[in-house]
């Protein structure tokens, strides 16, 4: 037995539940292969059914509660509406012999979502906001539906003018120490041009500048900083209507650092993947309504739901990366879209107005235990309990060349295909993808070497066979000691004060960890009885989300968006053999000198882990070699600029020294 | 020196402006060690710090004095880790942390001042004519693996 913790509905549906199930997913929807068709209908309910037997369900546009024994057995899917929902890689599970292996993020995780606790697991302060959605932990319910009534209740969305904004594809940046020669440029322009045409007799500066097209320029940039201007403030009015005004030391109409800050809330807020600068995601989202966005954001947070009750995976993305093209055999079904879009039917949130006068009707308390009972429509025949599922990670275009020539100038090392990670499953004689993300490689990284001071040196990422064989939820990084010191050192408010910390927020476990939260371990597994061969390679989540899209490098693992990650790795348990083995003991601990104080890193866990049984297999493609070196280097290089006191040391050999540094070898060459 | 400058600190939050700037020099017993609230029922967990070598160090948590070592603390369970610094006349203050998921020993290794070198991060000396000694970094490289 290996159930998962065992709450309400798995009591409640006693033997019909599988121990694969999450708890929150004690009916997952039939496959298309001949599981027993469900019946037509639920029996009326004549009478009260007690609270934790009971699951919400809409028939004609009407609420209702139904026994949730009976909505499985009419082949419903439940959906875990309530603030205690966690995906199922934070859950309580059991291990082999039945004995309950608590989480121990799953309160945090919990506390996150529900705004009332930190990332360090203490009391959030009042009125701050967890905006965590980009990081892998979605709001709850309650959370969302606050924001829904709050923002209805405002009367300042009415003297904005979201036209303006979303008809603004961005908004450039211009430095503020550069602000007031730009403010006296454009000043002197205006002059000039006002002058000339009231001179002329012109209407206004268009018309100028269509009479006289020498000066189209100079009234194109006048015209520009006016426009801009507008949109600014019209940006300030729109954050500020929705409770993200820019903080102390904001000058109105500046695009400073106070006002970036707002616009990073505003992106977090609303799961935008971009920098914070006003640019298309971000102009597009601040040119919707509160309640668009607070809609959005509803629809991220069910499909979340929807697809850990579900336990599917099918995004789409192989049909965008492949234009539709899977060969003979049909496309893979975009089920989180479809069954989304079910949810949302089923659930009577078609709309921005259904989904308030939902929240409307649902108050706060009704989401410390609220089921939804939906009916999706049946899983792939590839679907089962154990899929033959595989791992391909292309690396794309790869330059092992140092970046900088001889005069320390940076080269360029352009790169036309990306890296990408894949799942494919095997089924009825064919292999297709499932899914097809975008990922990370190794590169160019600074290291601290034993001489005190950093280096760069090329962390790549493995090629050839490996195996996953462990997932750890939760994970911890061990830094290693080429960690650059300056990272692992941070200010944080301490009981009242500013204090000097360990930076925990890279260790883990947590969102930021270096490992996101959550990692599959890439070995080579031992044969004969030795050990697996572990380079240090993972395929983990990240907090450092823009690295991702935007060709960004790792030190050698491969990162994916936090909430992929965990939709992946929950995929892969729920259809994987595996053994759950929960929190893993470390007692890890190790001093360092940081500015003449000492730092002490202690670790108390390694994370969660599960072991899939069998492993699952993993295949990491060369990708295309550029650049004159078809080897990496694996010493550590210089920085251009700085002075060293003697040649650099030899790197370090240990298992997290080594990440990446076998790349493009034989690694069966180097196993134990 | 630093120590003395955070006990002076936390010693003026505690009796303010009543004894004024002698406070600085009073002795660490004088400050009232800090002990969180409990509730009846509340769930908790036994800390424990003690420091190698065995010497009477003081435990501070933010502003907080929590006490001397050996020191023995009930905090409530589940509410989060401490990040404390522990501090030795002679010794180079130390950053570490106490979790209160389950009751934690921590065994604090102190460094006398005039090891500093024995430590990991300590910058080996500069050529004298090495000119200056650049910051080393470059932005934005830190983060995930």
């Amino acid at each position: 037995m290996k159930c998962p913790r065992l709450r309400l509905m798995a009591a409640l549906l006693g033997a019909s539940l599988g121990c694969r199930t999450p708890p929150q997913a004690p009916a997952t929807p039939p496959t298309s292969s001949g599981e027993a068709p469900p019946r037509e209908a639920i029996p009326p309910v004549a009478q009260a059914i007690p609270a934790q037997q009971r699951v919400l369900l809409i028939r004609h546009g009407r609420e209702e509660y139904v026994d949730a024994r009976e909505a499985v057995a009419a082949g419903f899917t439940l959906i875990d509406l309530g603030d205690d929902w966690t995906p199922s890689i934070f859950q309580d599970w059991q291990d082999d012999q039945g004995r309950p292996r608590p989480h121990r993020y799953r309160r945090i995780f919990i506390g996150l979502a529900n705004d009332r606790l930190d990332d360090d697991g203490q009391p959030l302060a009042p009125g701050e906001h967890n905006y965590l959605e980009l990081y892998g932990i979605p709001p709850s319910l309650s959370v969302l539906g606050r924001r829904f009534r709050q923002d209805a209740a405002r009367s300042c969305e009415g003297e904005l003018d979201l036209a303006l904004l979303a008809g603004t594809r961005q908004v450039r940046y211009i430095p503020p120490e550069r602000l007031p020669v730009l403010q006296a440029r454009i000043a002197r322009l205006r002059r000039s041009l006002e002058l000339r045409r009231k001179a002329v007799g012109y209407p206004d500066l268009t018309a100028l500048a269509a009479a006289e097209p020498q000066r189209a320029d100079e009234v194109a940039e006048v015209q520009r900083w006016d426009a801009e201007q507008a949109v600014l403030r019209m940006v300030e009015r729109r954050l500020t209507c929705e409770g993200l005004a820019p903080g102390p030391g904001h000058r109105r109409g500046v695009y400073d650092d106070a006002l970036r800050e707002a616009i990073r809330r505003f992106q977090h807020k609303h799961m935008i993947y971009e920098a914070p600068y006003l640019r298309p995601r971000t102009m597009a989202a601040l040119g919707r309504s509160l309640q668009e966005n607070n809609y959005a954001a509803l629809r991220r947070v069910i499909t979340e739901r929807v697809v850990s009750a579900a336990a599917i995976l099918e995004d789409g993305s192989v049909q965008e990366q492949e234009g539709g093209s899977q060969g003979k055999r049909p496309p893979v079904r975009n089920l989180v879209e479809e069954y989304t879009d079910e949810a949302m039917r089923q659930l009577g949130l078609g709309s921005p107005a259904e989904a308030l006068a939902f929240f409307q009707r649902h108050p706060d308390e009704d989401f410390r235990r609220l089921w939804a009972a939906v009916r999706l429509p049946p899983r792939p025949a590839y679907y089962s309990d154990h899929m033959d599922l595989d791992i391909v990670v292309d690396r794309g275009d790869v330059w092992y060349d140092f970046p900088f020539d001889d005069k320390g100038k940076e080269v360029p090392q352009p790169r036309q295909r990306y890296p990408r990670f894949l799942l494919y499953v095997r089924h009825g004689g064919e292999r297709f993808p499932l899914i097809s993300w975008r990922t990370t490689i190794g590169g160019w990284r600074s290291e601290q070497a034993e001489d005190g001071y950093e280096y760069y040196r090329y962390k790549g990422s493995d090629v050839g066979p490996r195996v996953i064989r462990t997932i750890s939820s939760g994970p911890v990084w061990i830094a290693p000691p080429s960690t650059p010191i300056r990272t692992l050192v941070k200010r944080r408010r301490v009981a009242g004060a500013w204090q000097s910390v360990v930076n925990y927020d890279e260790l883990g476990p947590g969102f930021r960890s270096a490992y996101g939260l959550v990692a599959g371990y890439f070995v080579v597994p031992g044969e004969h009885g030795k050990p697996d061969f572990d380079n240090g390679i993972r395929a983990h989540g990240s907090a450092e989300y823009l690295s991702i899209d935007s060709g960004g490098f790792s030190h050698g693992c491969h990162r994916l968006l936090n909430h992929l990650a965990v939709r992946l790795y929950s995929f892969i348990l729920a259809h994987r053999r595996m053994h759950v083995k929960g929190d893993q003991p470390l007692g890890y601990s190790r001093q360092f000198l940081f500015r003449d104080e000492v730092y002490e890193i202690r670790l108390p866990s390694r994370g969660y882990h599960f072991v899939l049984d069998p492993p699952l297999p993993v295949q990491v493609l060369e990708g295309r070699i550029r650049g004159e070196r078809k080897k990496p280097i694996e010493e550590y290089m210089p920085k251009p600029g700085v002075i060293y006191p003697g040649p650099p040391p030899r790197p370090g050999r240990g298992i997290e020294d080594r990440t990446g540094g076998a790349a493009a070898r034989d690694p069966a060459e180097e196993a134990p | 020196m630093r120590a003395s400058r955070r006990l002076g600190q936390t010693a003026l939050v505690v009796v303010g402006a009543l004894v004024g700037a002698a406070v600085a020099s009073q002795p660490v017993l004088a400050l009232r060690p800090y002990t969180p609230r409990i509730e009846a029922g509340q769930p908790t967990v036994k800390l424990s710090i003690r420091t190698s070598p065995r010497v009477k160090a003081r435990v501070f948590w933010g502003r907080l004095f929590l006490g001397e070592t050996p020191l023995d603390l009930r905090w409530p369970r589940d509410s989060g880790p401490l990040d404390v610094v522990v501090e030795a006349r002679g010794y180079l203050p130390v950053h570490t942390r106490l979790y209160t998921f389950d009751d934690d020993r921590l065994s604090v290794k102190l460094t006398p001042e005039a090891d500093k070198k024995s430590l990991f991060g300590y910058r080996h000396e500069w050529p004298a004519d090495g000119g200056p000694i650049p910051d080393g970094g470059s932005a934005g490289d830190a983060g995930g693996r």
